[in-house]
């Protein structure tokens, strides 16, 4: 849903889309609710959230492809009492065990009953059922909780069945009433958006309204399985701050104004705290102005004063989401709205017209003019206006969209009327909201320009005006900005390489670097941890497209590490070799060039590998050094055929790695152009020079397997990008080429003046230091909440499953002689739960020991003599 | 697929220190001082010889220092295309718990050359060798589809993996022939078993039964020995693996680099 709305001052909201060149009534079912007037509208692209004219919310769901649905769940457990019957289970089960209905986990009383729907809006689509197995949708177990087996046998003591219902939103374009706050508050201003947050499940969106108390109320849990969340959280602003209004981004950020014309950025929003922590002030643009409005876009922000004046806020990154400064644009209006793409509409209602911003691109946040836009209304609601714009929205970029508006030049872009007969009703407009959403937009639309304003001539019998063939100038020079680490750079391009050049602007994609946690054990890198600090609260940086395939959100190979474009950082892979609890290596080890997946964990197999371990214990590992029998004087090189992005044009190339014996730093990657002209060019790459590798997405060729090599040293921080033949060329020589980096820094740096730094999406990362700035920076595997670095060179971390982890320092030592089996001593558990039960004939039979009772023989179906919390897993000391 | 990168690592890492003397007929004065090496199981002798024969040969009469040298263990001659893990298990490993033979003590001789041993006068020879057993054991698992399909840099890689010790070089290869449609094993396991004295032995033997059922490593001896194998001892890269170990699992972790399951019976 990309569009851009308009509300008119008898209530009623119209919307236009990009491709269109009118303004339509946005038409809606009255069955419950009739004749909503409309005050003001906040949008996203599922769903519009608006306020009456008689100020309450109202809530209007969007029918997108399938119906919102949510499953409900409960787990039907029962017990068998009789020891010879294998199938008289019964309902009844024992006061230690879990409800008859319970939640998976046992801990929550789930009957059937209890599962109401949440409102009207919702109905059931199925009615309970269960999934079908041989023994009816029952699993068996020796106790709760335990290993569920789908067969019954002489041991299956407890049963389980999971049944399930599905529930789907069936209220779409109707106005849907929303609870005010309380009975005494209204609502005077929504602003909603978040549903951009890295990394936050798809379909979430933040809900913001202010209250005519003056109070500030987040929507809990608003969603796409919930549309209409579950209640109003108040959240506190300062003392004796009344708030007038809200703006929030699609990426969460959230800006208020107050009763004294200030305004406040909520500070820490992440993914795991949507509304934030704190507040912060933002100055005001002069000393006299007071903020009656503001809108925020995603580089941008805009404010109107008390007097109209427009201000726009300069300086506004990832890093700096406060902005700089304000900016005085000189002009009047009513009302403002900044869209996501960061182009700005507003309204004046003395001229009762809608202006939006022209000139606005990468380098020029702010513009350079405002541009009418003359509407004309008719009595069937016809809003028509002719906008030659043909604004790209740059898919995944979402620092900045180009929204380039090629035709401003041209005069007399003016609004067609088409039935003068109708009577003009003049209609106010009161608020505007415009919005872009949809990436369908091709960019392939630049080219298009001439041939769709021709035909909108065409079909418009009394257009008056001929268009003046689109002024292609606008598009020899696209600028790009970097938004991250204010790294500006610029492209000039040609319009026969736009479609090409777009591949580039893939560089936008961008990760969430926000830092959640910084340690630091050397003091003496304590400046270093200040330039880090300066990122902390640099929040969102996403993708646009994640809105419509948010599964990507999660998918680990995607995330790119965008955000570190400071020439000053230096990103590489570590070795790092993590042990859990367990003492197994994680599967994705991250020293080997190869995917080992399943790990069979079998009697036969641990019997095995610790077999192995002992015999290479008893042969070799106790034994003092003997030497190897051959000198490693092998130089063996590794040569495939790639595909290279040269001046836009995928190339046959040959990536040679050459494997020098003598010393890791000798080893070079050669870059050999297949070109067909006679200019052969060769390149080659030491690896200390490279900053990072990581898989890259070519924007025309998303399925391509390509990645990218960031240079320390090259202009613009532009990749070499390789496309190779498949997923698992492509992941071998990153892991190949990342072990290589790895080697070659830690000959430099120990880990010792290493930060440590875990992102809000649970990616952590190393720093390496050197005169005060971050040369080396490297992801570890896996995800974790927390990591922190001792003095005496490990370094521990806590996993987002909660398990314990530690890295053995990776220093240069253990990195050449890794393949040592790692001592098992070494292994650190925590939450080890000992579990003992009261036995009769144990107590009786030590009767002396007044201690005796509890003993570690439980029965067969207790937990384990040793487990974690839950009894399910089993652990030793 | 062989993906129990731990299985398959301390299978690489297993070593066995070595201490090489001067066969005595062979002393030209005094005995030379041993040399001791740890040379890796899965690599073959005379891809590490030089480093022994360089040690010795000033020691040995000055015709035939340039001789081909070949290990006796206890008497007995060690065919060099065996690989290191599987000669010692098969001729000095006392079982799972003895370090009787560590370290492993063999004459190293100049003269004499047994005539029933393969001479060996180059790597090549034993790069040659080894592809073909290769070949053959992929033959007996894909009917030699993916080895064929391979290119020749792939089995340069595998080779240089050998001879330079590392995993990840002849692993990025050897997984590939390691692959299995999922669920199923290979066409057939590529096993031979040893025993003291008697030639290897060598059969067809499926991993997955017609009616489905995973054939372990007893029905592997039951195929092959009968009822007659009770109290023998089963050795297989040093350890003795449990005789219910599903035989597919055993031949994509416990296999010599030769993609062999190698088994010793003592």
């Amino acid at each position: 849903m990309n569009r851009a709305y308009i509300v008119s001052n008898d209530g009623r909201i119209f919307y236009a889309e990009p491709d269109s060149n009118s303004f339509n009534l946005l038409e809606y079912n009255t069955t419950n609710i009739n004749n909503v007037k409309i005050k003001r509208v906040s949008s996203s692209p599922w769903c519009l959230w608006s306020i009456s004219s008689n100020l309450n919310l109202y809530l209007f769901v969007y029918l997108l492809d399938t119906p919102f649905e949510h499953q409900e769940i409960t787990y039907e457990n029962q017990r068998r009492y009789n020891f010879l019957n294998k199938n008289s289970f019964s309902n009844k089960l024992l006061p230690t065990d879990r409800p008859h209905f319970s939640s998976r986990e046992g801990d929550q009383n789930l009957p059937k009953e209890s599962f109401k729907l949440p409102s009207s809006n919702w109905t059931w689509k199925t009615d309970w059922n269960y999934e079908l197995n041989a023994s009816d949708g029952w699993e068996y177990a020796v106790d709760f909780p335990s290993n569920y087996h789908p067969d019954i046998s002489v041991t299956s003591f407890v049963r389980r069945r999971k049944w399930m219902r599905n529930r789907i939103f069936t209220t779409y374009h109707q106005f849907i009433k929303i609870d005010n706050p309380s009975n005494k508050e209204y609502i005077l201003d929504v602003s909603i958006g978040g549903w951009l947050i890295p990394f936050k499940e798809k379909g979430y969106l933040s809900v913001w309204i202010v209250s005519s108390a003056g109070r500030l109320y987040f929507r809990k849990n608003v969603s796409h399985w919930n549309p209409e969340g579950d209640e109003w959280i108040l959240i506190p602003v300062q003392e004796k701050i009344e708030v007038l209004g809200c703006s929030c981004s699609a990426r969460g950020d959230l800006w208020i104004i107050t009763s004294q014309g200030e305004a406040l950025m909520r500070t820490g929003i992440s993914r795991d705290q949507p509304y934030g922590t704190g507040w912060s002030t933002i100055q005001s643009p002069t000393s006299i102005a007071r903020i009656k409005e503001i809108s925020l876009g995603t580089n941008s922000i805009w404010c109107l004063d008390n007097q109209g004046q427009v201000f726009y806020r300069a300086g506004i990154t990832n890093k700096n989401p406060q902005g700089n400064k304000w900016v005085y644009i000189p002009s009047f209006m009513s009302d403002i709205s900044c869209s996501i793409s960061d182009q700005v509409w507003t309204f004046n209602l003395m001229e009762n017209s809608i202006f939006f911003r022209y000139g606005i691109d990468d380098e020029n946040l702010s513009g350079i003019g405002w541009k009418t836009i003359n509407l004309k209304y008719n009595l069937n609601s016809r809003v028509k206006f002719q906008e030659d714009s043909q604004e790209e929205i740059k898919e995944r970029s979402f620092t900045l969209d180009t929204s380039s508006i090629c035709s401003e030049n041209e005069p007399d872009s003016k609004i067609q009327e088409k039935k003068t007969e109708e009577k003009i009703v003049e209609n106010n407009f009161i608020d505007i909201e415009y919005s872009i959403y949809d990436e369908d937009y091709q960019s392939s639309n630049a080219k298009d320009t001439t041939p769709i304003s021709d035909s909108n001539n065409n079909q418009e019998n009394s257009s008056t005006t001929i268009n003046e063939p689109i002024n292609l100038e606008k598009f020899q020079k696209i600028k790009r900005i970097e938004s991250l680490g204010n790294y500006v750079q610029q492209t000039n391009i040609e319009l026969d390489n736009y479609i090409n050049n777009l591949i580039q602007k893939d560089e936008f994609n961008n990760e969430n670097l926000e830092i959640s946690e910084i340690k630091n054990n050397n003091s003496t890198n304590s400046e270093i941890s200040q330039v880090i600090n300066l990122s902390e609260t640099s929040s969102v940086l996403s993708e646009i497209s994640e809105q419509s395939s948010n599964s990507k959100i999660n998918d680990l190979s995607e995330m790119d590490i965008k955000s570190i474009c400071i020439n000053s950082f230096r990103i590489n892979q570590i070795p790092a070799k993590w042990h859990d609890t367990q003492g197994s290596l994680k599967p994705s080890d991250s020293f080997s060039n190869i995917e080992f997946k399943r790990k069979i964990n079998s009697q036969w197999r641990n019997l095995v590998l610790s077999d192995l371990i002992k015999r290479n214990i008893r042969e070799f590992v106790t034994i003092d050094k003997i030497s190897v029998p051959y000198e490693n004087d092998s130089t063996w090189s590794r040569k495939e055929t790639f595909q290279i992005l040269y001046r836009n044009k995928l190339i046959s190339c040959i990536l040679e790695i050459v494997h020098s014996s003598e010393s890791v730093k000798k080893n070079v990657i050669f870059i050999k152009l297949l070109n067909k002209s006679d200019d052969k060019l060769e390149q080659k790459i030491n690896f200390e020079d490279i900053l990072v590798i990581k898989p890259y997405v070519l924007e025309s060729r998303k399925s391509l397997p390509c990645f990218g090599i960031y240079l320390k040293n090259s202009p613009n921080n532009l990749p070499l990008i390789f496309c190779a033949s498949s997923k698992s060329q492509m992941n071998e020589w990153i892991n190949q080429i990342s072990i290589y980096c790895t080697k070659v820094n830690f000959l430099s740096y120990s880990l010792n003046s290493a930060l440590s730094l875990v992102t809000n999406d649970g990616y952590s990362y190393f720093f390496f230091v050197e005169n005060d700035s971050p040369i080396y920076l490297s992801q570890l595997d896996g995800h974790f909440k927390q990591i922190e670095k001792h003095t005496n060179g490990f370094t521990y971390g806590c996993g987002e499953n909660g398990k314990f982890w530690f890295l053995k320092a990776p220093n240069k030592n253990v990195l050449e002689s890794y393949k040592g089996p790692y001592d098992q001593s070494d292994e650190l558990e925590i939450y080890t739960y000992e579990n003992q039960r009261w036995n009769v004939v144990a107590s009786l039979s030590g009767l002396l020991n007044s201690k005796a009772g509890f003993t570690k023989l439980g029965l067969p179906t207790d937990r384990y003599p040793w487990s974690d919390e839950t009894g399910k897993i089993r652990r030793r000391k | 697929m062989a993906e129990d990168k731990e299985i398959l690592r301390e299978i690489w890492d297993g070593k066995i220190p070595i201490c090489f003397k001067l066969a005595e007929n062979e002393w030209r004065s005094s005995e030379p001082e041993e040399i001791y090496l740890m040379v890796p199981r899965q690599t073959y002798f005379p891809l590490i010889l030089d480093k022994v024969q360089k040690h010795f040969c000033e020691c040995v009469s000055q015709s035939k220092k340039n001789n081909e040298i070949w290990l006796d263990f206890d008497g007995l001659a060690l065919k060099w295309h065996y690989p290191v893990g599987l000669l010692f298990d098969l001729y000095a490993n006392q079982g799972q718990e003895s370090v009787s033979n560590i370290p492993w003590t063999l004459n190293v001789h100049f003269d004499e050359f047994p005539e029933d041993l393969l001479h060996c006068g180059s790597r090549e020879i034993v790069e040659s060798f080894f592809l073909s057993t290769i070949k053959e054991a992929d033959a007996l698992k894909h009917k030699g589809k993916i080895i064929n399909e391979m290119q020749k840099k792939d089995h340069k890689q595998l080779w240089a993996g050998i001879q330079s010790d590392k995993f990840d070089q002849f692993w990025s290869i050897n997984k590939k022939l390691m692959e299995t449609i999922e669920g199923e094993g290979f066409k057939s396991i590529p096993f031979r078993i040893y025993q003291q004295d008697k030639p290897f032995i060598q059969k067809l033997f499926e991993p997955v039964t017609e009616s489905g059922r995973k054939q372990t490593l007893k029905d592997l001896l039951d195929f092959v020995f009968g009822e007659e194998l009770n109290t023998r001892v089963i050795l297989i890269q040093g350890v003795q693996p449990s005789l219910e170990t599903p035989i597919q699992w055993l031949s994509e972790h416990l296999s010599y680099p030769d993609n062999f399951l190698h088994i010793c019976v003592k």
